[in-house]
């Protein structure tokens, strides 16, 4: 339609040089912020390698889910045949194809549970699960059938498997396109997003229940999963946004991503903030309301011993001040503004996950929040570094994608 | 069907007849000046055009919604989001104040041990009526501010109308605007890219809305007060006749109560009783009692049991505890003391003054009068309940509540154990917890 003619040079394709260092230099710095938090969890009143554990999972649960929700946003994109997003669906595909990068992080996690520590996954221990199963009958098939430890691996491996899988496959099939032009690849994306969506949302949640839910084995909700996404989605549109802005403050994308852009990417993170808020309230209330001591438990220790503090914050924060800071189209249109918001919900984000996280580990009091907030940002750094990188060896916009003159030119109000 | 007119044809005095109203006896005066475009990037353009001679009273028309065209236009943003968050935040006020009101203040009642008042369990319906309140303000306000429903408009008239509605595109300028002069307007649109211009006239005076709609308005309006006040009249009157049933369905469902006559078969087998009685030397399934001594608790004579017809050993006492701890220990408490949560909560209620409480507390089973009580009676207040107690039979079978039995008699050992005779080993057990 109304494509007012905006023809691309060879220099809006090519990351510039200054980002590209900066991409550089990032991963660096990220290794040594996180390196501090590892640092941090073995000083003061929790410290030891539990709390690294603990920390360190929270934060590899704030980056995954972003980068997951990147993978789902991506997906969502090529199942609607969306054309506003096509002019920066190359940054998002940035970070969409670190799921491998994403499997190495996971390393600190996995290898003291090979190795048997059970700190964290208390059912990983045999006496553990016996006693409970004789204080829980019902709980025997559960730990027996379901939560072993050859099961449990299996299941990573097979997450991992195909997050890998679908990551890739979007990302090679989009570059390809840069070269061959060819229409078919769009197709078949699209095609294949379809049934992509199920099998992702099915990993995600049983992702999500092995990883988190499996924390306190009594507890479980059958909306873990859409939380997660909920809040992945959220987060991602947020980085999305501050990444765009990175990239036009180096020069980039100068004439392919407007006000529009933003404005859309503005909407989708209002849309979550309200999404996430109605999950999230719709699984406190079913707990809630049937006060069964097995449920109960989990918004019983988040509601204690000064964790309701931060129950309340993320009410406030993750819902109720975002809400309205994010109502009006002019702050979505405002790149300062939306920039002060979409670092707001990450910090939420990463607030949600300490909420969801830490609890198990220390439900008496609220740790303290440095070494996973060091961890955190040192991840994300990392994440973001190598997401510059690898999207300076290719064209910075999918410049043969058919909807692409459609996405410049594209409108918003 | 290529119906392109020229502006040469435009200018044909037919076709600028043809453009009047049909009806010849009112006077005509000059509407609009249509122009017609072929695409909608022309369309565009010319709406700059207009929008930057400072038109004000003009429109663009086009079969789809153009990305763009807003700015193009030069239109200001519309209130109807303000509109619709004032239309939100009284949905979610409504909402709220109406089930504070009924739960809190109006008819409170105390639902699974719930404060009357409690957020989380108002949230969604105050959500609800919020999203009703703005999705009927967004959608009635937006054809307020349209000036929707119109059942006519001079551009009715126009024959290009249904082209405008399917491939092509027009900008009206309207002889109402301030800066409107005919050449001058005319001369822009020619200028703008347009493919083909129109003058559009109108009858000067508007058919008015017959006084007869003004009079059915009124009534209508009116009319829709009468529920409203008999509502009103309903909660402040007092009447003795049965309530209006709106949902007949529920209360007044087509079956035969237990204790009522039927008459439909009254012929059929000479007696109008609405149950049937079971036929002769036959009895209803699980209603066979075997055992009357374990079945009613009492003996022949009709005095209650003075030991156990089941079994007491460890399991038994084992499946009363649990079995007390369900049903019984909410209100006795779980050492049979009579002060369980639901007695807990009805005597802080009746101090803060519940209104028309009364309260009577549940028994201590270890009074002196209880534990006289041979066990089948016991068992007769599990099964029948009595006085103030209900009977649990319905709930409990009757291997269970012998069970409970047997635990309340344990209960009673316990609470009735002199300090002395316990081994110091006992006390510092006891202390312990
Ligand atoms: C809803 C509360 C409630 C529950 C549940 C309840 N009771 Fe009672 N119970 C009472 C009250 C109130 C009384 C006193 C009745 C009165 O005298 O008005 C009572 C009285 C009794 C008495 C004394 C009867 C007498 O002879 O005066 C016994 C024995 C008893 N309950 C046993 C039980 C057992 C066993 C159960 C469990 C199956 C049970 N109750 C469950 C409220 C309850």
């Amino acid at each position: 339609m109304a494509s007012h003619g905006i023809e691309l040079t060879e220099s809006d394709l090519r990351m510039p040089e200054s980002l590209r260092g900066l991409g550089g230099k990032l991963m660096p710095i990220g290794a040594v912020i996180a390196i501090i938090g590892v640092a941090l969890a073995f000083v003061g009143a929790d410290s030891g390698f539990k709390h690294f554990q603990f920390a360190y999972l929270t934060a590899y649960a704030f980056t995954m889910t972003i980068v997951l929700g990147g993978l789902i946003w991506l997906l969502i994109q090529h199942v609607f045949r969306a054309s506003w997003a096509v002019a920066i669906r190359r940054v998002g595909e940035s970070v969409v194809g670190l799921v491998p990068l994403m499997l190495v992080l996971f390393l600190p996690i996995l290898v003291p549970i090979l190795m048997h520590d059970d700190s964290m996954y208390k059912w990983l221990n045999h006496s553990y699960a016996e006693n409970d199963a004789e204080f829980l009958p019902n709980k025997q098939v559960v730990y027996g059938a379901y939560l072993n430890p050859t099961f449990f691996f299996g299941r990573l491996a097979f997450y991992f498997a195909i997050l890998i899988f679908l990551s890739r496959f979007f990302t090679k099939n989009s570059v390809a396109q840069d070269e061959t032009g060819d229409l078919a690849t769009t197709r078949k994306m699209e095609k294949f997003s379809a049934p992509a969506i199920p099998i992702f949302a099915l990993t995600l949640t049983f992702l999500g229940l092995d990883l988190l839910m499996s924390l306190d084995p009594h507890w479980f909700s059958t909306i873990w999963g859409v939380y997660l996404f909920a809040g992945g989605m959220m987060s991602f549109c947020s980085l999305l946004a501050l990444l765009c802005m990175t990239y036009q403050k180096h020069g980039a994308l100068k004439n392919v991503v407007r006000k529009d852009h933003y404005h859309d990417l503005g909407k989708l993170m209002f849309a979550f903030v309200i999404f996430w808020s109605y999950i999230a309230f719709s699984q406190y209330i079913l707990i809630w309301y049937a006060h069964i001591p097995e449920e109960i438990t989990f918004f019983d220790k988040r509601q204690n011993n000064g964790w309701e503090w931060v129950s309340v914050t993320l009410i406030f924060g993750h819902f109720a001040i975002p809400l309205l800071g994010l109502l009006s189209k002019h702050v979505k249109r405002h790149k300062p503004t939306l920039a002060f918001w979409a670092v707001w919900l990450l910090v939420m984000h990463l607030l949600d996950m300490f909420w969801v996280v830490m609890p198990n580990f220390t439900s008496g009091h609220v740790p303290l929040p440095f070494a996973t907030i060091a961890l955190a940002v040192g991840m994300l750094a990392i994440v973001v570094g190598a997401s510059i990188r690898s999207a300076s060896t290719k064209s910075i916009v999918a410049r043969r994608d058919p909807r692409l003159g459609e996405s410049m030119a594209y409108h918003n109000v | 069907m290529d119906s392109r007119i020229t502006p040469s044809e435009s200018d044909d005095p037919r076709w600028i007849a043809q453009l009047k109203d049909h009806d010849d006896n009112s006077e005509q005066e000059l509407f609009a000046v249509v122009a017609e475009y072929e695409t909608p990037d022309a369309v565009m353009a010319a709406c700059e055009k207009v929008r930057d001679a400072g038109f004000r009273d003009w429109d663009a028309i086009t079969p789809f919604p153009v990305h763009g065209i807003d700015e193009a236009m030069g239109t200001k943003q519309s209130i109807l989001p303000w509109i619709v968050l004032g239309a939100g935040l009284t949905g979610a006020t409504v909402g709220l104040t109406l089930q504070w009101w009924t739960n809190a203040v109006g008819y409170p009642f105390l639902i699974s041990g719930k404060p009357m008042f409690s957020l989380p369990a108002n949230i969604p319906v105050t959500f609800e009526v919020t999203v009703l309140f703005s999705a009927f303000t967004a959608f009635f306000a937006m054809l307020g501010l349209n000036l929707l429903p119109a059942f006519y408009h001079p551009l009715f008239r126009h024959p290009r109308m249904a082209r405008y509605s399917s491939d092509r595109f027009a900008i009206v300028i309207e002889a109402k605007d301030k800066l409107f002069d005919r050449e001058k307007v005319e001369a822009l649109l020619k200028g703008s890219g347009s493919i083909a211009n129109e003058v559009l006239f109108a009858p000067a005076k508007r058919a008015a809305l017959p006084k007869v709609f003004h009079g059915i308005g009124i009534v209508a309006t009116l009319a829709t007060l009468i529920p409203l006040a008999f509502i009103a009249k309903a909660r402040f009157t007092h009447s003795e006749k049965p309530r209006i049933h709106i949902i007949q369905d529920m209360d007044m469902q087509p079956k035969f109560k237990t204790q009522a006559p039927n008459a439909l078969l009254a012929g059929l087998w000479g007696d109008q009783r609405a149950s049937l009685l079971p036929v002769e030397g036959t009895i209803a399934r699980g209603e066979y009692v075997a055992d009357e001594r374990l079945h009613y608790g009492q003996e022949d004579d009709g005095t209650f049991v003075t030991s156990f017809p089941v079994t007491v050993d460890e399991a038994l006492i084992n499946r009363g505890q649990e079995r007390y701890g369900i049903y019984c220990s909410v209100c006795h408490g779980m050492s049979g003391d009579g002060n369980g949560t639901v007695n807990q909560r009805a005597t802080a209620l009746a101090r803060f003054g519940g209104k028309g409480m009364a309260w009577a507390p549940p028994a201590r089973l270890s009074d002196e009068r209880i534990l006289l009580q041979p066990v089948g009676e016991l068992y007769n207040t599990v099964t029948n309940g009595k006085n103030n107690m209900k009977g649990y039979a319905a709930q409990i079978p009757v291997e269970d509540r012998w069970a409970i039995v047997a635990y309340v008699r344990a209960l009673q050992k316990a609470a009735t154990v002199p300090v002395d005779s316990l081994t110091d080993e006992q006390r510092a057990e006891l202390q312990s917890n």
